[in-house]
């Protein structure tokens, strides 16, 4: 009698050690990264992505015990690289979520494809407009837009001693835009634009044509950090006694290592600094100095956020597979993220309070008013 | 008029720079009969190996220069072992050499990138500026200048008054004749090579606290070569030296008119120009 | 005679196309098809110019990114339909290949690589900077419309654009081979083996340069315009310098020079690159390692391996019934000149080269039906006497007329279709292909060629290759090279190949023939065959101006005789006057006097 008790309560137990060992054995909830992994920003905005998998991960997984499995893939900053990538993962790796991208051509790109086959698309970093205003309802965009910057703009243009600018700005999507968007809104006190290729190194022209030209303020537009860090540099290098502005969304500290003296002073905005105070923030940014041995900054938490949101979604929408209904789930509801509450406007843009002002003191980002 | 000034100052370290890396391409090209397309991958693992000895080493940076060319003398060197002295041989040989360095350039240039990764690295040279008038120079702009300067005159020297030198223009004037009267060519090309390699990580290494090491620098300053070396004479030093500098103040003054696209642009026009009306370059001879 | 079968094999390739596009239903190994055939596409445009001509092209995307704006601006900016103008984008490759052609008429080698490469970056800043235009570097969306069988296997996939990708190859690579086995095609390989002799036989060699650089213009024109549904985005990166390095270096890989290798190479940087995915960031190092690895070890590229018989390049057409080769060169000369008339005459002709006056107020003369000797110590100026009769050089003073009229200025080609023909002094062949393709390639003049007759077939087409064929044949018995029409031209023997050299000259059915120095270093059987040659030749109505040192040869072969000395005319008339004329003698005994010498 009892050993067939005991042997009812053994496959009992059993059965229930299967079931659990069943639910461990669960398969992973896959979501696509895409990023330029080669360039640093891309390096960045991965491991942002690395550390929220792994957070969600280590904090259970999402629906029901299923971990994060991140499946990444070099852009390159190549929008036929994208399209590639983008095809190989909804098809031979069955994603429905695609998240991450630094450019804005090769989101654009992107969407199109995830687009034609209803997949949920996350772009972490892309500012341009563009990537919000196609119709389509499954995308979604974390970073500014370089019009929601425009409050940066408003203030320089309240600002009387702002009188003269000149802008030096990359030739790319963002750079343009950005020249496009002080134009309209400062008119003729734009006393200089001019651009420069991603690929060059050598900037003492541009810097001196901005003297030239007598600029009071000058403001520089550029993603690479070695770039706009050299420009910061020669101005004080050139002794230049101009404002330094940079445009929101680009300053982070190792651009300010490169520009050394030169970035003493400037003012610039973005969407996040590490020194925010919210929750998540202190995990977020306390895991990644011990994981990466480095302060995040913008690129890494939009990295993070994008991976982050995708799961909470998932697992709000009750599916790792229906695209509809994460895609209604992202838009319907607020979200933590480490930048604080973060909402979905209709068109898939990411509204998470407002911009911080930042200033470059001995060395440091500091937020100002 | 003293804006214009400023330009030709910044042009000049700029230039020196084109008209350092111009000349171990022009040198090779004069001996070797050989457009080395891993030249600018020697200019950025000169550049590499500053920041390495800098940032690992802990070396400093003056001690640091006169080591890197001795460095690249030795890529130099396995590169030519590599990928042009067993092709040339052949029937295709020059043409096989072209693609094999094209090949080495991708290898090396992706290689750095893979394993040292993409982030851009900078290094201290001599920091600070000085002003004469208007003019502003930084410091480190100045030494590039001065130091590219004496290395085109010891170069100069080397090549009229060593034997080595004299060796190495015999090659370039007429193999053939170089080997009957017994030079050994073979060996002459390798060193060649190696002094174009220096030459070109010298300059590296001495651009490097002005513009940022990154990877795929020398990939970016290449074809600024090829544009010197055409236009000044495939194998002419003198030839490299002017129309580097030359370069380097013509971008600097354009620049002020006109964004670096249309600038780099009109400058591969005049490249272009120049091998419709003249291929054999400014200085150069007109045996092809 | 082996039969062209190249018809059959385009028709199975249209078969095999549809069937594949309409059959494949993974998306993703579609995708690498159609990418396959974009890049096998341009690796053959890239192989036109590189492997066919000879000249290292670096700057092959200006075309691709050419065709993919033109055909992605019409398609956005003017609403049109995107399949429509896909053809419409072969134009510009062209016309840029006929301006890059032309630009590049005097280069070669390493320049014309470093010319090819700035074009491509011109146009990639062009486009860059173009903002209104081409919207910079955001690039342009496009989006083209579906193709039936969209769809058909699920989502994203496209049969109809798989099958069109396919089938452009497969045509292609038809025309690419229709014209190699013809007048064009052969044209191209002399000038990629010896641009001067090419030129000798009567090939314009410009328009011929041109042409190749246009139609390859053209071919990667149209795969970049394929390219666009893949990528769906056009940036100023399609010009940049990846994309030309990835259609040269699959040409490396597969094979250069043959049809087959390109395609090779343009599937596997098609796909490796994806498989190779898992290497992560060392993915393009192994990759520019492997090529290093082919360039070192394989330089025929792979299609090297696939080669099981040795290359059957030009096996004729089947003989058409009806045409029997005649026997002498009783067709040669396509338009007989009447014995004794007066072929070519240069007066007053003056040349120096900085400082060293080559040649000093001379005159010549050559009749139909005789041999005029030019002979002289070294240094007197013989070749360049012959480089100025044949165009090669422009001389300072004087003028040469062909049978009455004035030549300055043309080109050598023109000479030789005006039936003046010049061998060299060091021995200038096709080294690397057969003794009768070698003559094949020189049947040139033989019967002017269209490009469309040779792609068609026509029976134009057929019958000229028959006639050409033919003179071959006759060309290489009378030298007494028939027997070895198979062996490659540069393993012939010494005296072979100066044969053979005049074979060449012969082929292209010259009234006139210039021969330099032809006896240098023979031995006493083949002199004598060569003077016997010669004296049939003069039978036969050519007039044959010959320079030479085998002064026994000379003496007894010619009817008239030519002294330079130091660029000057020394003495001229028959071999027994000057062989007796005291300067003559003075000049080639170094200047001892007659009285000196008997004293």
């Amino acid at each position: 009698m009892k050993a067939v008790h005991y042997g009812r309560r053994a496959l009992v137990a059993a059965a229930f050690i299967a079931a659990c060992g069943g639910a461990w054995a669960q398969s992973a909830v896959k979501l696509g990264l895409i990023a330029p992994t080669k360039s640093l920003v891309g390096k960045q905005m991965v491991q942002g992505a690395q550390l929220a998998a792994e957070l969600i991960n280590a904090d259970g997984g999402i629906l029901g015990g299923r971990k994060i499995e991140l499946i990444t893939y070099d852009t390159n900053f190549q929008p036929n690289e994208g399209v590639a990538v983008t095809q190989r993962l909804l098809t031979q790796d069955g994603v429905k979520v695609i998240v991450g991208e630094i450019s804005s051509t090769v989101a654009l790109a992107t969407l199109q494809l995830a687009r034609a086959s209803n997949a949920v698309f996350i772009a972490a970093v892309p500012k341009h407009p563009d990537v919000t205003k196609s119709g389509y309802d499954k995308v979604f965009r974390l970073n500014s837009t370089t019009e929601m910057d425009g409050e940066f703009i408003t203030r320089l243009k309240a600002d009387a001693k702002v009188q003269r600018v000149a802008v030096i700005a990359e030739n790319s999507d963002f750079g343009r835009v950005t020249i496009d968007g002080l134009k309209a809104q400062l008119g003729n006190r734009v006393v200089m634009a001019d651009t420069y290729e991603m690929t060059q190194s050598e900037f003492s022209t541009l810097v001196t044509k901005a003297k030239a030209a007598g600029a009071d303020t000058i403001c520089v537009a550029g993603s690479n950090m070695e770039q706009y860090g050299n420009i910061l540099r020669l101005q004080d290098e050139l002794k230049l006694t101009a404002r330094r502005c940079v445009m929101p969304g680009i300053l982070n500290s190792r651009g300010v290592q490169i520009a050394g003296k030169g970035a003493e002073g400037a003012f610039s905005a973005d969407i996040y600094v590490p020194s925010l105070q919210t929750p998540l923030n202190k995990r977020f940014v306390d895991a990644y100095q011990a994981k990466f041995k480095e302060t995040p900054e913008k690129i890494e938490v939009l990295g993070f956020e994008s991976v982050w949101l995708a799961a909470q979604a998932m697992q709000k929408a009750g599916t790792a597979d229906d695209a509809a209904k994460i895609a209604q789930a992202l838009h319907a509801n607020s979200w933590e993220s480490p930048r604080g509450k973060v909402t979905f406007d209709a068109s898939g843009q990411a509204l998470a309070g407002g911009l911080l002002h930042l200033v470059v003191k001995d060395g440091k980002i500091v937020t100002t008013k | 008029m003293e804006l214009a000034a400023q330009q030709i100052v910044n042009g000049l370290s700029a230039g020196m720079a084109y008209a350092l890396v111009a000349l171990g391409l022009t040198l090779i090209f004069g001996v070797l009969h050989v457009i080395n397309f891993a030249h600018g991958e020697f200019y950025m693992l000169g550049g590499l190996a500053a920041v390495v000895a800098v940032r690992i080493l802990g070396l400093p940076y003056l001690l640091v220069l006169p080591l890197v060319p001795l460095v690249l003398a030795l890529v130099g060197l396995l590169v030519e072992r590599l990928s042009v002295g067993p092709l040339l041989p052949r029937r295709d040989g020059l043409s096989d050499a072209l693609l094999a360095t094209y090949a080495v350039s991708l290898l090396l240039a992706d290689g750095v990138l893979a394993l040292r990764g993409p982030a851009p690295e900078r290094i201290d040279g001599l920091e600070g500026s000085l002003q004469l008038g208007s003019i502003i120079i930084g410091h480190q702009r100045l030494f590039v200048f001065v130091v590219g300067l004496l290395g085109i005159a010891a170069l100069d020297y080397m090549l009229r008054r060593t034997r080595f030198g004299k060796q190495m223009r015999a090659v370039a004037q007429n193999r053939f004749a170089a080997q009957v009267v017994g030079i050994d060519v073979k060996a002459m090309g390798q060193r060649t090579f190696m002094l174009g390699a220096a030459i070109a990580g010298l300059a590296g290494a001495l651009l490097v606290p002005i513009s940022q090491f990154t990877p795929l620098m020398g990939h970016n300053v290449v074809i600024k070569a090829f544009v010197v070396v055409v236009i000044g004479g495939m194998g002419s030093v003198a030839g490299a030296v002017v129309c580097g500098l030359a370069l380097g103040v013509l971008e600097a003054l354009l620049g002020l008119m006109l964004p670096e696209g249309f600038t780099t642009a009109l400058v591969y026009s005049l490249l272009l120009l120049t091998l419709l009306l003249r291929p054999q370059g400014l200085f150069g001879k007109v045996a092809r | 005679m082996t039969h062209d079968r190249s018809l059959q094999y385009l028709g199975l390739a249209l078969v095999a196309s549809v069937a594949v596009a309409a059959l494949l239903s993974s998306p993703v190994y579609a995708g690498l098809l159609v990418y396959a055939a974009v890049l096998g596409l341009f690796a053959l445009s890239v192989n036109l110019v590189f492997g066919t001509l000879g000249y290292v092209t670096f700057g092959q995307a200006a075309f691709l990114g050419l065709g993919a704006y033109t055909a992605g601006l019409l398609a956005t900016r003017w609403g049109l339909n995107f399949w429509w103008v896909l053809p419409l984008s072969i134009l510009p490759g062209v016309l840029l290949g006929v301006l890059v052609g032309l630009v590049s008429v005097r280069l070669g080698g390493a320049y014309f690589a470093i010319a090819s490469l700035t074009v491509a970056e011109i146009l990639r800043l062009l486009a860059g900077n173009w903002v209104d235009l081409t919207r910079g570097p955001l690039g342009v969306v496009v989006m083209p419309p579906p193709l039936p069988g969209q769809g058909w296997h699920g989502i994203g996939q496209q049969p109809g654009y798989l099958g069109l990708a396919l089938v452009l190859c497969a045509v292609a690579v038809f025309v690419l081979h229709r014209l190699s086995r013809s007048p064009v095609g052969r044209a191209w390989a002399a000038i990629r083996q010896s641009l001067p002799l090419a030129e000798s036989l009567g090939i314009a060699t410009l328009r011929y340069r041109v042409g190749n650089l246009a139609l390859s213009g053209g071919l990667a024109a149209l795969a970049g315009a394929l390219l666009v549904p893949k990528i769906l985005v056009l940036t100023p990166d399609l010009f940049g310098p990846a994309y030309s390095a990835t259609g040269l270096l699959a040409v490396i890989l597969g094979g250069r020079g043959t049809l087959i290798g390109p395609l090779i190479g343009g599937a596997i940087f098609a796909v490796l690159p994806e498989w190779l995915r898992f290497l992560g960031d060392l993915r393009l190092a192994v990759f520019a390692l492997l090529l290093l690895l082919v360039v070192r070890l394989l330089p025929g590229g792979l299609a090297s391996l696939l080669k099981r018989r040795p290359s059957a390049q030009g096996t004729p057409l089947a003989a058409t019934p009806g045409i029997v080769a005649p026997a002498g060169l009783a067709d040669a000369p396509p338009r007989p000149a009447t014995r004794g008339a007066l072929l070519v005459e240069a007066q007053g002709i003056s040349k120096s080269f900085r400082g060293l006056q080559a040649l000093a107020n001379v005159d010549v003369r050559v009749h139909a039906g005789e041999v005029v000797g030019l002979i002289g110590p070294n240094g007197a100026g013989k070749t360049t006497c012959l480089n100025v009769l044949s165009g090669f050089t422009l001389p300072d003073s004087g003028t040469v007329s062909l049978a009455g009229t004035a030549t300055s200025g043309l080109p050598a080609h023109a000479m030789a279709q005006r039936g003046m023909v010049r061998t060299f002094q060091q021995t200038t062949l096709f080294d690397e292909i057969s003794v009768r393709e070698n003559v094949l390639i020189a049947t040139h003049l033989a019967a002017g060629e269209s490009a469309l007759a040779a792609v068609l077939h026509t029976s134009g087409f057929r019958l000229r290759e028959a006639q050409r064929a033919a003179r071959a044949e006759v060309v290489l018995g009378l030298v007494g090279l028939a027997a070895r029409a198979h062996v490659a031209a540069g393993s012939l023997s010494y005296g072979e190949q100066r044969m053979l050299a005049i074979a060449l000259a012969l082929a292209s059915g010259p009234r006139l023939l210039l021969l330099d120095e032809p006896a240098a270093g023979l031995n006493h059987t083949e002199a004598t065959a060569l003077a016997a040659l010669i004296s049939r030749l003069r039978a036969d109505g050519l007039g044959i101006l010959i320079i030479d040192h085998n002064l026994k040869m000379i003496m007894a072969l010619c009817d008239q005789v030519v002294v330079l000395h130091h660029g000057e005319k020394l003495a001229e008339g028959t071999p027994q006057a000057v062989r007796s004329n005291p300067e003559v003698i003075a000049a080639y005994m170094g200047g001892m006097t007659v009285d000196a010498a008997h004293a």
